[in-house]
């Protein structure tokens, strides 16, 4: 993230909730599309990178997001629920897509099982190396079952709260709440593992 | 983030920081927390981890580009096919070429088994070894003259 860096859409006139800028792009107005991915860019794309174990599928599946909203802006229904819900809905929806494509592709062997699961952000993994409780928790992460890692990310990268990502999920309320509980618990159970490995290491030199 | 970028992203979405969008909301929260300004929970710091673990280095003038130029090009479709089909599609596809095996495999059964029928003597005789002088003389019966249909 670069915040210093002042995109074109913030230099709009006006400052939009989600909601008004859909039905503004519903309308055809590019400038309000180019204020939501200023808004929601950033989050979708941490979002999709994160669920898929990379960056490169993720910037797609963003882009993608967008071009959907562009042409589909007209059927928001602001009455049946908030932007950032249907928003991250389309992009759930199009992660499982990708993630299903590809075990696709692996079935036919036109893709690696190491390369699909694999972590290809060298870059994120040097930022995230600083610390090893984040190091942990982003490979822990990425062997979390799909669903409770979808649950877990929508809470803490989209700050969705429990309806809404059982809307996003297409799921109960009670159901997110135990995929929450059970990935929480593993990552937890992880971070302390790794705790007391380098304590004993402590304890021993 | 720091005390400047903070200010920069108040700029950017205004004042009121539960307005801002996810996850700049969140990371300018973990900023107010670590000034002393709030208080964190069990799940809320785990899930502050998370989303630190998620971070990455985002562009969203790039993105914002990227996104103009497709919606400038006609719909982005090699032979009909968008590059990654949505997954309803996938067992539809497999469904249907089942369907058009199964088609071709009946319809090669039913011509083939019309067309060279073999008399259940001339198999016998090709199944005790036989050779192929005296299976000549073995007739290859028609279905009006009692083969096999």
């Amino acid at each position: 993230m670069n915040p210093a860096r002042v995109p074109e859409a913030a230099r709009l006139p006006e400052r939009l909730d989600d909601e008004e800028l859909l039905a503004r792009i519903a309308a055809g107005e590019q400038p309000a599309l180019r204020q939501l991915i200023d808004r929601h860019g950033r989050g979708l794309k941490l979002f999709a990178a994160r669920f898929l174990g990379g960056s490169h599928d993720a910037e797609d599946v963003v882009q993608d997001v967008f071009f959907s909203i562009w042409n589909n802006a007209k059927r928001f229904d602001r009455a049946k629920g908030r932007a950032t819900t249907w928003i991250y809905r389309i992009a759930a929806n199009r992660c499982i897509d990708v993630r299903r494509w590809r075990r696709f592709r692996m079935f036919l062997g036109f893709e690696d099982t190491d390369d699909v699961f694999a972590s290809e952000d060298p870059q994120a993994d040097v930022l995230v190396g600083a610390r090893q409780e984040l190091a942990i928790v982003r490979a822990g992460l990425d062997k979390l079952p799909e669903r409770q890692r979808m649950a877990l990310l929508l809470r803490a990268v989209a700050d969705l709260d429990v309806p809404a990502i059982a809307e996003v999920m297409g799921t109960s309320a009670g159901s997110v709440e135990q995929l929450l509980v059970r990935a929480r618990r593993t990552l937890r159970a992880r971070l302390a593992t790794a705790d007391n490995e380098s304590q004993e290491e402590g304890v021993s030199r | 983030m720091n005390r400047g970028e903070f200010e920069d992203l108040k700029i950017r979405f205004g004042d009121e920081v539960a307005s801002w969008p996810a996850p700049f909301r969140q990371e300018a929260s973990a900023f107010l927390v670590a000034h002393g300004e709030d208080a964190l929970g069990d799940d809320e710091r785990l899930d502050r981890l998370v989303l630190e673990a998620a971070r990455m280095p985002t562009d969203e003038r790039a993105l914002a580009r990227q996104v103009m130029a497709r919606l400038a090009k006609p719909r982005g479709r090699t032979f009909g096919l968008t590059m990654v089909p949505p997954a309803w599609s996938i067992p539809a596809t497999a469904a249907s070429m089942a369907v058009v095996v199964a088609l071709f495999a009946a319809g090669g059964y039913l011509a083939a088994g019309t067309e060279t029928d073999m008399s259940d003597e001339a198999l016998l005789a090709f199944a005790v070894g036989a050779p192929p002088s005296e299976l000549s003389g073995a007739s290859i019966f028609t279905q009006e003259e009692g083969g096999r249909p």
